[in-house]
């Protein structure tokens, strides 16, 4: 998986590629753990490069949000292919996460 | 099929599938599928079975036929507590990060049984989609 960074003032755009699984969690967590220290405000992951995820990569997901919500931070997610979508619908994540079809509307009112 | 308990194995087994499965002529949706059940029940073997104890192994059974494909994964530990596993989407459980593999292998098999100990998973998937 590769993973790019972008910082607009409070928000964060993370660009993941490839697959979300076990061996590639710990990278997005490391990401993701580097923002959340510098308490990131609003954290939008980019999914359009991204074909697989399994529980790992939802786990960390999951971990992401919660560290967040502490210090009222916010997670978004958005552009993400039908079967990587279909995953969170049937784990029911869709009602943990803000999704967004694409981009720009994940950045609007954010 | 036989791997030690090391997760570095797991992608050798899942080039093995994606062999059988091009042969079969599956489509992308079917090997999405097999590729997350069989991935989610090696971690689980290999982690929480096995205990990452690379002297335990993982022994791996593939049948195909026609119609369907047969993966049986089993490993050396204990069991798993597969009656007793919480319903990862219940809102209670939603922010919990963990418990949501054998939920997805249920979800994108056709068929899923544990044998009585637990320690070994057996699922099924049917080609019709091919």
């Amino acid at each position: 998986m590769e993973l790019k960074k972008e910082i607009d003032n409070d928000m964060a755009v993370c660009r993941l590629s490839g697959e979300v699984n076990i061996d590639t969690s710990p990278d997005l967590r490391k990401l993701c753990g580097e923002l959340i220290d510098d308490k990131i405000k609003k954290l939008l992951l980019d999914f359009s490069a991204v074909n697989y995820i399994d529980s790992s990569g939802l786990a960390t997901l999951v971990e992401v949000f919660r560290k967040m919500k502490h210090y009222e931070g916010r997670l978004r997610l958005c552009n993400l292919s039908e079967k990587v979508r279909s995953l969170f619908e049937i784990t029911k994540l869709t009602k943990l996460f803000e999704i967004f079809d694409t981009e720009a509307q994940a950045k609007e009112g954010f | 099929m036989i791997i030690p308990s090391d997760l570095k194995y797991v992608q050798g087994v899942i080039k093995k599938l994606q062999s059988v499965l091009k042969e079969k002529k599956a489509n992308e949706k079917v090997f999405f599928d097999l590729k997350l059940a069989v991935e989610e029940a090696l971690v689980n073997a290999i982690k929480h079975g096995n205990k990452l104890n690379k002297s335990l192994q993982v022994k791996v059974g593939f049948e195909v036929s026609p119609q369907k494909i047969v993966i049986s994964v089993e490993d050396e530990g204990e069991g798993f507590g597969y009656k007793k596993i919480p319903n990862p989407t219940k809102d209670e459980n939603l922010p919990k990060p963990h418990g949501r593999g054998v939920f997805l292998i249920k979800e994108v098999m056709d068929e899923v049984s544990f044998n009585r100990k637990g320690n070994k998973i057996t699922m099924v998937k049917y080609l019709k989609e091919a």
